[in-house]
């Protein structure tokens, strides 16, 4: 039987087998949002919860995991708004002309040791966060993270791309060269 | 298709997600530009290599609580009627998708539908002449007007701390200053669509924003039972002119009309709040750090 349909009919089993099967796979999403145990527990609370009530309202048009995400999105973001220490302040222009950034550096893809990588992603703001984890952790394509976070392509794109030059500058590991890229993620 | 275009589609053609002409295109260019491939190749390689610190090492640790206590918890949390939120879904989303459609949606559809339904606001507006704190309406259907919060909420979340940081000291609902009320043209109003058209033009925005239909439908969920009246905030500022930014709020009133009340620097919030509100992209040569956001 479909999860979904388990849930409307079995709430108690339904309960058990979304923990059983979902709960890890969200919790290590949501750990890379949220960046702590706590709070990433209780992210994935708040989307069961709310999956279970809202469970009328799936349509399997697509996976249960990306109906999931979305929830899991939302609560994440309505978050970081209620955090006023959690300030962004970024713009979210056109696509950058790739051509113009700076190349990919062999750090990124010659870093042997993955802690340095994760620490390079945990170190940048949640929105470029948000789609380096749905892109590399998840997998997903760039139409697929589109839809999940409700941005046009152009805008997943250019964060990635920003992102990774972020993620350059920081494993290069010199502070100026974090400096020398702004909080929009462009080079001065 | 030249290098520039050729990059902009790097990381379709990592994720296999380009097709058609456009793979071709890029095949082609790829074919014939050694700087290009070897750019290609390097990106996916550090594709690679995020992917491998991310998904194949992990360093997260085990979650505080375990799977019983969870489960129990969440049977808790979730009372017994679970499958009831269906029923009233499609109509709440399909009144938030069009209003999430005239202030996301970038397509042409959506901007000729934004204008009919905000024309009158939009021309109480323009004519305002008022320079140093301003208010104008815009209007839109009843229906769309209130159901667009929760989706707003959940769609812009993100951006919302920008205007707060850009303007600390003016939160919009301490705005105290004299305002000058507005009035909308009455003669060249545009009459509000009857719940019948309303539907119909509903319907033709949700055709065109089906791309974004999970993120809509978990807009819908976390929304359903929100029944307080919700506020906009639109925030930017000028290109030419940063230091000018400025924060716009709305109230939401019984007639589900959409008031902005304007603060500091009325002419650019205006016309920032009418780009806001035409369906095109948010941020402009003109305009930036644009956002909405709900409170």
């Amino acid at each position: 039987m479909e999860i979904a349909d388990e849930i409307k009919q079995r709430p108690e089993a339904g309960a058990r087998r979304l923990v059983a099967e979902y709960r890890e796979r969200l919790y290590q999403v949501a750990y890379r949002l949220c960046l702590n145990a706590a709070d990433a527990d209780d992210l994935v609370f708040r989307t069961m919860q709310r999956a279970m009530e809202r469970i009328g309202s799936y349509r399997p048009t697509g996976s249960f995991y990306q109906w999931l995400y979305a929830i899991m999105v939302n609560f994440r973001r309505m978050d970081l708004r209620r955090k006023a220490a959690n300030m962004l302040d970024f713009t979210d222009e056109l696509p950058e002309v790739a051509s113009d950034a700076p190349a990919p550096s062999e750090t990124l893809a010659a870093a042997e040791d993955a802690s340095a990588v994760r620490a390079a992603v945990d170190s940048l703001l949640d929105i470029f966060r948000e789609v380096v984890v749905f892109r590399y952790f998840e997998d997903m394509s760039v139409p697929e993270i589109a839809q999940l976070l409700g941005l046009p392509e152009g805008s997943v794109k250019s964060r990635l791309s920003r992102a990774k030059l972020r993620l350059r500058a920081h494993l290069a590991g010199t502070i100026e060269g974090l400096d020398a890229f702004k909080q929009d993620g462009t080079k001065q | 298709m030249n290098c520039k275009e050729a990059q902009s589609y790097i990381e379709e053609a990592i994720d296999g997600s380009l097709k058609g002409s456009c793979k071709r295109k890029v095949d082609a260019h790829l074919s014939r530009c050694a700087d290009c491939r070897e750019r290609f190749a390097a990106e996916k390689a550090e594709h690679a290599a995020l992917f491998r610190a991310l998904k194949e090492v992990s360093d997260i640790p085990p979650h505080p609580v375990s799977d019983a206590d969870f489960t129990a918890r969440l049977l808790e949390a979730v009372p017994a009627a679970t499958a009831k939120a269906g029923g009233v879904l499609v109509p709440i989303w399909l009144r938030r998708a069009a209003v999430f459609a005239l202030i996301c949606g970038g397509t042409a559809l959506a901007a000729w539908v934004g204008q009919e339904l905000i024309e009158n606001g939009e021309s109480g507006i323009e004519n305002d002449s008022v320079d140093s704190v301003g208010r104008g309406v815009l209007d839109a259907p009843e229906s769309s007007g209130r159901a667009a919060s929760p989706l707003a909420a959940a769609e812009s979340s993100l951006e919302s701390p920008l205007g707060r940081a850009r303007s600390p000291s003016a939160p919009p609902s301490t705005v105290s200053t004299p305002i000058t009320t507005l009035a909308a043209d009455e003669s060249s109003s545009t009459p509000t669509p009857s719940q019948g058209e309303a539907k119909m033009i509903v319907k033709k925005l949700v055709t065109n924003v089906k791309r974004t239909a999970a993120t809509l439908l978990a807009g819908a969920s976390l929304g359903a039972t929100a029944e307080e009246p919700y506020q906009f905030i639109i925030s930017g500022y000028p290109a030419a002119n940063p230091s000018r930014s400025f924060v716009t709020a709305s109230t939401t009133l019984e007639t589900g009309r959409l008031r902005f009340i304007l603060e500091e620097t009325p002419l650019e919030a205006r016309q920032c709040v009418r780009f806001a509100t035409s369906g095109v992209a948010l941020n402009s040569r003109e305009f930036k750090g644009m956002s909405i956001s709900i409170k």
